[in-house]
């Protein structure tokens, strides 16, 4: 080109610079789109609606912005300047700031939106003022064709590079901060570059050191913001007690009246309808056995089928095997957690062990005349042992003669198949069945499996005062509609873990 | 630049961060007791027995061949017997380890379930309550907390892990046929049967037909073969040459067509029976039954044959004493390149090669891998195994992972030097980098990496070894000694060695009159 030999060397490389700006910014501008697009669909979930208005409100906050520009009249560059740090803090820090703002979903789409938007009018300024401060550095049929082009090249760079390297190599956090970044150091090269057309550079360099710092600083302790904000992850309720032990994270949310516990991040009960639940779970049995004195609770370290099994006069001892003395710990002294279990744990009658059930079944010697089953949900290839005939021949050595068990199995609307292969399983080690479900409101329909070696007694004496429970509802609790009934399934085995197998299947498909 | 000043500095930081990890890493390079074995080698002057020690039966040589020789022995009567080994406790290429996490196995770490030929085994089985009982159609039923938990394999290619070893990420649908018709080939050599009815490939291998049609077959690599038979594609021959490797430390262009085949179309049942410290934990139950028999560690130097009785001299482990052991009859259950350099009268046979192999113990910290086996699809290693995988803790926290790598690079003496010349720091840096693109916290996990060489590892089933008249000759017994070892089967399984040390001891029992 002829004009480039005429031009001095410090403007041909200006002029380079600000085309190298566009094309950065262009990326960057869609970067902080898709983060705020990716975070809606997370928590929102419906990611086309989320995508689709993310995109609308942001280009139409472009063309907000595109707008705007002609009333900047004086310092081009400084205001130029100012933008860039802009986008870089406010874009850099979306993503955290959004993650932060998970706990509650009304306040995200505010947020969200209101980010999208100010970003888009930013980045809607960009180019109009690029476009002005090159217009006299190129011929205008060079200006548009360069500077459209590397607009739309940065637009393909960002739409690689957000799927395949930053969500996977950084996550969505520290890709944030990380496009904040060059999106300031665009803002500070211009500075350095056009520092004599600004009167006041020395401010913009204090403002442009300060934003640096505040998005390095982001970035860094992107790790600590995450963890901060995972407290918001278990729904709209303030964390009051979290704790990670060797075996899991324990979470306890209260939002109003309803006290909720999460472990590892699966809801185990609301407070609201947990008798539903618990009562679903340990009456059928209870109130079967000729005479329960001897019980046994594997797992339910929180003490509310315990609450329950206590409710029988006739209990001498309650055995509960639970693996987390953290858990056992807590439900056994934080006040809130007693009043909910009403102190069952410390009752002179429960006897709490805290071991693995497959290591503590070898030792014992002890018959129970029932079995209470309250296992976490079979999401690991080890959990899903506790799940195995394996696991239910061992426990045979710890029943007596005609005792009953119950486990708790899922849901058999969601995972038809995984409660239908316990069931199975139990069948194939020689018990007789009786599945049955309930609706727990926070749960959903929930499955439990009642076994016995002996034909299942007829006639039952149930405590009274139940809030849920009663041989009436356990009658329906024992009809399963067509959606939900049995299905031929493989038993799950140590050798096959037919169960953890479908069980992913079932429920993956109810996760993002 | 500020841009490339940043990056220099990150680079610097990071490479300060993970050599400063990399020796945080403990370990060292241990057993296998070669310097002992060369002694042997490199003895200049016989050494003369300073007391000699009498027993009934001498069993020299204490892998899984010589175990079972001595327990045949002693439940048909033999009141004293003597099992002399190298090491200082027994088991061979079954041996193991143990520390606080858990047993660890350093070399066989598991036996696929029995078919019905392999009667030593199922007998065995159902001796150390492995089989529990049987099914109304008279099958065997095993124990569940030994055969293999799922998830039993996984292989990580391009990135993520598959289910299975067989490859299918990235396969066509073309290479999927031709696996696919692969497999239906094995399938058809598992029904065929020789001229003599019997299955072309058995274990025990010598149950196998001699039929000259199949037996043709082991004149020719695998690699040849697969050529003939039109099996080409790259996953399938990737996945026969890690089989072979994994099964006799030498690929597809080393073993022979019989051999390899062998291992796809010997066995009915794809379960495997696997424990934390792999098959040394049928050691420890073999050498619990073996309760009142003697264990000696020394190295054999001469077994000869003199007025009715066996003469074995060993070398003490110090070295600096040597004793002799008078018995009515001997175990040879040492493998043949020793055999031949200690038993007098024994010709040296051409042909014998030996796999040699690394295995790495790692120390993991944190939750186990969900795998038992896992194989990395671009590596020269054969993966690891994960010695709690059959643990039913719900949260497993810490474990061993035990790293396979057969060193058939080069051709085995060149490839045994190498390694006997490698420092620790070499082995451990290689299995991190290796192990790294699948576990890329590896750094962060392991904190301790164990190395074993095993400079003769197995017998390698080469063209014509299996076939030929040195393996027949080596099954002869000599004199008041009988021979066990799976080096004369040709194939180094725990299924030969079982039937190997059987028929050693029923020999020796016909030899002192008591069969």
């Amino acid at each position: 080109m002829n004009a480039d030999s005429v031009t001095p060397a410090h403007e041909r490389s200006t002029r380079l610079l600000l085309l190298a700006t566009v094309f950065t910014i262009a990326t960057c501008g869609l970067i902080y789109e898709l983060i705020a697009g990716t975070l809606a669909s997370y928590l929102l979930g419906d990611s086309i609606t989320q995508f689709s208005t993310v995109i609308g409100v942001y280009l139409f906050a472009m063309g907000v912005g595109s707008w705007l520009s002609r009333y900047v009249s004086r310092s081009l560059v400084a205001v130029f300047v100012e933008i860039e740090l802009l986008i870089g803090l406010v874009g850099g820090w979306s993503a955290a700031l959004l993650f932060m703002m998970f706990e509650s979903a009304d306040s995200f789409r505010v947020l969200l939106y209101a980010l999208v938007f100010i970003i888009g009018t930013l980045v809607g300024m960009e180019i109009p003022l690029l476009l002005r401060l090159l217009k006299d550095r190129l011929e205008f049929k060079d200006l548009v064709s360069r500077v459209l082009s590397l607009d739309y090249v940065g637009a393909l760079l960002a739409s690689l590079l957000f799927p395949l390297v930053l969500v996977p190599h950084l996550g969505l956090m520290r890709s944030s901060f990380l496009f904040g970044f060059l999106n300031a150091i665009v803002g500070l090269i211009a500075l350095f570059m056009l520092r004599k057309e600004i009167r006041w550079w020395r401010g913009l360099l204090a403002q442009a050191l300060a934003v640096l710092v505040a998005l390095i600083a982001g970035f860094v302790f992107s790790e600590k913001l995450m963890e901060f904000s995972e407290h918001g992850y278990y729904a709209g309720e303030n964390v009051i007690l979290s704790k990670s032990t060797p075996y899991q994270r324990i979470v306890l949310t209260r939002h109003r009246d309803d006290l909720r516990l999460y472990l590892n991040g699966n809801l185990q009960f609301s407070s609201r309808d947990e008798y539903r639940y618990h009562e679903s779970l340990v009456h059928p049995v209870m109130s079967r056995v000729n005479k329960p004195s001897r019980i046994l609770i594997l797992g339910g370290g929180d003490g509310l089928a315990m609450r329950e099994v206590l409710r029988y006069p006739e209990v001498v001892n309650v055995t509960l095997v639970d693996l987390d003395p953290e858990m056992t710990r807590m439900f056994s002294s934080v006040p809130m957690l007693t009043a909910l279990n009403q102190n069952s744990l410390t009752s002179s009658r429960a006897h709490v062990i805290n071991a693995d059930a497959f290591t503590w079944l070898e030792t014992n010697h002890e018959k129970f005349d029932a079995v209470i089953i309250d296992f976490p949900d079979p999401t690991s290839f080890s959990l899903g042992k506790l799940y195995t005939t394996t696991f239910y021949q061992r426990l045979q050595r710890a029943l007596t003669p005609d005792a009953l068990m119950v486990v708790q199995t899922t849901s058999p609307l969601v995972a038809r198949h995984s409660y239908w292969c316990v069931d199975a399983t139990l069948r194939s080690c020689g018990f007789q069945t009786v599945p049955y479900h309930c609706y727990v409101p926070s749960f959903g329909e929930w499955g439990f499996i009642m076994a016995s070696k002996q034909p299942m007694p007829t006639e039952t004496h149930l405590a009274p005062d139940l809030k849920f429970f009663t041989n009436e509802v356990f009658v329906t609790e024992q009809s399963f509609s067509p959606d939900m009934s049995r299905v031929d399934v493989e038993v799950n085995k140590l050798n096959n873990q037919a169960l953890v197998r479908l069980f992913e299947k079932e429920w993956g498909r109810y996760l993002p | 630049m500020m841009h490339r000043r940043t990056f220099i500095q990150t680079g610097a930081a990071a490479c300060l961060a993970s050599c400063a990890k990399t020796s945080a890493i403990t370990g060292s390079i241990i057993g296998a007791n070669h310097s002992a074995g060369h002694r042997l080698r490199d003895m200049k002057s016989v050494p003369v027995p300073v007391r000699t020690i009498k027993t009934d039966v001498v069993i020299a040589g204490g892998g899984i061949s010589g175990l079972i020789a001595a327990l045949r022995l002693q439940q048909a009567g033999v009141a004293d017997i003597t099992i002399i080994d190298l090491e200082n406790e027994p088991g061979g290429n079954s041996r193991c380890s143990s520390n606080a996490i858990s047993p660890y196995p350093w070399g066989a770490h598991y036996v696929p379930v029995p078919g019905d030929e392999a009667t030593e085994v199922r007998r065995l089985f159902e001796e150390l309550g492995v089989i529990t009982g049987h099914d109304a159609a008279g099958r065997p039923i095993y124990e569940d907390t030994h055969l293999c938990a799922d998830q039993q394999e996984r292989l990580f290619v391009r990135g993520v892990w598959q289910d299975g070893l067989g490859p299918t990420v990235g396969v066509s649908s073309n290479e999927r046929a031709e696996m696919n018709r692969f497999t239906a080939r094995m399938n058809e050599m598992k029904l065929a049967r020789g001229r003599d009815g019997r299955r072309p490939f058995c274990i025990p291998v010598d149950a196998s037909s001699r039929d000259a049609e199949w037996l043709a077959l082991d004149a020719m690599t695998m690699e040849v073969w697969m050529e003939k038979e039109n099996f080409r594609c790259e996953p399938l021959r990737w996945y026969v040459n890690y089989c072979c490797r994994d099964d006799y430390g030498a690929g597809i262009a080393q073993v022979s067509a019989w051999a390899a085949l062998h291992y796809f179309a010997s066995r009915d049942e794809s379960d495997v029976l696997t424990w934390p410290e792999g098959n040394g934990w049928l050691v420890k139950r073999i050498m619990e039954k073996l309760r009142g028999v003697k264990f000696q560690q020394a190295v054999v130097y001469r077994m000869t044959e003199e007025g009715g009785s066996v003469l074995v001299d060993g070398l003490s482990p110090s070295g600096n004493e040597a004793i002799r052991f008078q018995a009515r009859a001997a175990v040879c259950a040492m493998p043949r390149f020793v055999v031949q350099r200690v038993v007098a009268d024994l010709p040296l046979l051409e042909n014998l090669h030996y796999s040699p192999w690394m295995v790495a113990n790692m120390t993991w910290r944190g939750e186990p891998p969900p795998a038992w086996d896992n194989v990395f699809r671009e590596s020269a290693s054969l993966g690891y195994v994960v010695a709690t995988h059959q643990s039913l803790h719900p949260y497993p926290q810490n474990s061993m992972l035990t790293y396979y790598q057969p060193l058939d690079h080069a051709p085995p003496p060149q490839a045994r030097q190498e390694a006997l010349d490698k420092p620790w720091s070499a082995w451990r840096d290689q299995v991190l980098a290796d192990m790294r693109p699948a576990h890329p916290d590896v750094m962060e996990r392991v904190t301790q990496l164990d190395v074993m060489l095993w400079g003769h590892g197995m017998i390698r089933p080469v063209p014509g070894f299996i076939s030929g008249a040195a393996r027949k000759s080596m099954a002869q017994s000599l004199g008041r000694i009988a021979f066990a070892h799976t080096d004369m089967s040709g194939v180094s399984i725990f299924e030969e060695a079982c039937t190997r040390g059987a028929d050693a001891a029923r020999t020796v029992l016909s030899m002192i009159g008591k069969a």
